[in-house]
């Protein structure tokens, strides 16, 4: 069910939110990462959290998803409570996300990465066509492992290490690994981060195509102001772990509170 | 191709360990039966750790229980009933490794679970040790090799060639069902988590759940292998389960390669045949078991199965091995063995 990308449900906090972050918290030690953060992120929105090295982006995506516990506060995946759900069963709920520093199987052939995600998810949502004592993996698993990594342009590698591949290629697979879950709501700490050129255009269009033809909710981070005012519907930019400012592109454009302390800074280091 | 070649030499030593009564004197058989034995409990062993990266030191403690359900049953005269009472020891170790896993999985992983594992096993010991009723340190001698009749008719395995022949199926069975696991989608989920447990909980995979059952089925298996040694040996005692039986596994693994499924069995037939080779030495036996193994940890991180592979890889392409399977040796540490192949 394609939606065409004039999406009436991207509109913002009036729409159906799938997630929804109350007053979260989290603290390393002594060490406050988070300092209360609020949001709630509509159905097929795609939402960009910014903001300075440090800020607790990254942490912010961890807490989401499970990884850490939150010391305080609570996150709400389609309107159910998950804060103490650990992060497989988030996962399962359609939460996908990747790594600032993609994570893949190393060992394995970039195929093989894709195959047991595509399984893991068939075993959870019990449409596994495999027979109880097959030990390759059926057809149609391999199909679909295919499809994928053509439309991520990693079908000519599938059967190259993933250790080998380049730094591009592995955010890619990443990215497949993660979709291969169809998740509904897709996170992505730093998409094109440390891309070259060219693959940021690539993932950019990717990313775009995910989110017109797919119906995917996108959460990301990302330092690349250009990426994000191509992409995000709505922006959050945090700074020391607190919530500077959240709304359109046009209103964090105009803001000077955001001004200050974040696009000033960034447009310096340039 | 080198897969083919793989499958050959499996089949081919099968059918060499099962005529080997034909071939060689009885003592030997039975030095090669109790190798297979331990190549059994070597591959269970290792299907936690090359697969699922765990690495337990008490599973010494497994494969004296499975050695003694057999040989209280047999002693008791459940003898018709050998087969399941195989069963009844695997189930038995399964149950013990569950309970255990359930413990010892939640929080600990690579030396915390090491201690513990070994502490759990060494409470077993004990509890071996001081328990006349099972004969204490003394253990249980005199375990009859059964005699049954089964369906067809009388299967009498009394004779040590015919214990080796019963004995060379079974061990052929549990091996062939270890590797059925570990092949198929089970195995490959393991290898994930292996290699990143957040990562495959990110898919979806309850990575708690995965460990816990790698860890009981290793224990099923493992206890197999004891039920079996029992009849072999034809007594038990305690030091079954010592430490030194935990860790046989382990040298056996390190010596064959834990990246390949084969290469602690490999690892056992040749630390057998280095031990047989030197048993003459007193005293030098050690030293020189200690030599061999260091060096091929060093020289072949691998273990022999990588040499070979590598060396089947360079004969295929004509050129020594890819560089990237040099890098592979770092990932030889604890945990996290190396890449998995057939
Ligand atoms: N495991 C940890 N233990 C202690 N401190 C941590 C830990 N992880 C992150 N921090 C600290 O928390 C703060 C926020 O880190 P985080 O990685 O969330 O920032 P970020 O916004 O993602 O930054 P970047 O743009 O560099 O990715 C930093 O000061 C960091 O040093
Ligand atoms: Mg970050």
């Amino acid at each position: 069910m394609p939606v065409a990308s004039a999406n009436p449900l991207r509109s913002g906090s009036d729409a159906m939110s799938i997630i929804k972050l109350t007053n979260l918290e989290k603290s390393y030690g002594a060490l406050k990462v988070l300092r209360g953060i609020d949001a709630e992120i509509g159905e097929g929105e795609t939402f960009a959290i910014i903001g300075p090295n440090g800020a607790g982006k990254t942490t912010l995506f961890k807490v989401m998803t499970g990884e850490v516990p939150s010391n305080g506060g609570r996150v709400e995946f389609d309107g159910k409570d998950v804060t103490h759900d650990p992060a497989y069963r988030r996962a399962r709920a359609g939460m996908g996300r990747t790594f600032q520093v993609a994570r893949v199987f190393l060992e394995l052939t970039v195929i093989e990465n894709v195959i047991i995600a595509i399984e893991a998810r068939r075993k959870n949502t019990g449409d596994s066509d495999d027979a109880w004592y097959a030990v390759v993996s059926s057809r149609s698993v391999v199909d679909e492992a295919r499809q994928l990594l053509a439309n991520l342009d990693l079908e000519l590698k599938r059967n190259t290490e993933a250790s080998i591949l380049s730094h591009g290629d592995k955010k890619r697979l990443e990215l497949a690994i993660t979709l291969a879950g169809r998740p509904r709501i897709l996170m992505l700490d730093e998409p094109t981060a440390g891309m070259s050129p060219s693959d940021r255009i690539g993932v950019v269009d990717l990313i775009r195509r995910l989110r017109d033809e797919s119906r995917l909710t996108i959460v990301m981070t990302e330092h690349d102001m250009s990426v994000i005012f191509g992409l995000a519907d709505r922006i959050m930019v945090m700074n020391q772990g607190a919530r500077l400012a959240i709304g359109s592109i046009d209103e964090i454009r105009s803001s000077q509170v955001v001004r200050d302390v974040y696009l000033g800074k960034e447009s310096q280091h340039d | 191709m080198s897969r083919y070649i793989t499958y050959c030499l499996v089949a081919l030593s099968g059918v060499l360990l099962l005529l080997l009564p034909l071939l060689v004197n009885p003592g030997l058989v039975h030095l090669a039966g109790v190798t297979l034995v331990m190549g059994v409990f070597a591959v269970a062993w290792n299907l936690l750790f090359g697969y699922a990266g765990l690495a337990s030191f008490g599973s010494g403690g497994l494969f004296s229980l499975g050695a003694y359900v057999m040989a209280i049953s047999l002693r008791a005269g459940y003898e018709q009933s050998f087969l399941l009472l195989i069963v009844l020891a695997m189930v038995t170790g399964g149950i013990v490794a569950f309970l255990v896993g359930a413990v010892a999985l939640r929080r600990s992983s690579g030396i915390y679970l090491a201690i513990l594992t070994l502490a759990m096993a060494e409470v077993l010991r004990q509890i071996l040790m001081r328990w006349h009723w099972i004969g204490a340190e003394d253990g249980l001698p005199n375990i009859v090799r059964p005699h049954f009749s089964y369906g067809l008719g009388l299967i009498d395995l009394s004779s040590g060639a015919r214990y080796h022949v019963f004995l060379c199926l079974a061990c052929g069975l549990l091996i062939a069902a270890i590797w059925w696991i570990a092949h198929g989608r089970f195995g490959r989920t393991l290898r994930a988590i292996r290699l990143d447990p957040e990562r495959a909980a990110f898919m979806g995979v309850n990575t708690y759940g995965y460990k816990l059952a790698a860890f009981t089925l290793s224990g099923v298996f493992v206890a197999g292998a004891g039920a079996l040694y029992a009849p072999l040996a034809q007594i038990v005692t305690p030091d079954l389960g010592n430490m030194l039986r935990s860790t046989q596994p382990i040298l056996f693994t390190l010596l064959g390669g834990a990246s390949s499924f084969w290469g602690p069995l490999i690892g056992g037939f040749l630390f057998s045949a280095i031990e047989y080779g030197t048993r003459t030495l007193v005293g030098l036996q050690e030293i020189i078991t200690g030599v061999i193994l260091l060096a091929v940890v060093l020289i072949f991180p691998t273990g022999i199965s990588g040499a070979f592979r590598k060396l089947f890889a360079s004969l295929e392409q004509g050129e020594p091995a890819p560089a990237r399977k040099v890098e592979v040796s770092d990932a030889g540490r604890l945990g996290k063995p190396l890449t998995q192949r057939v």
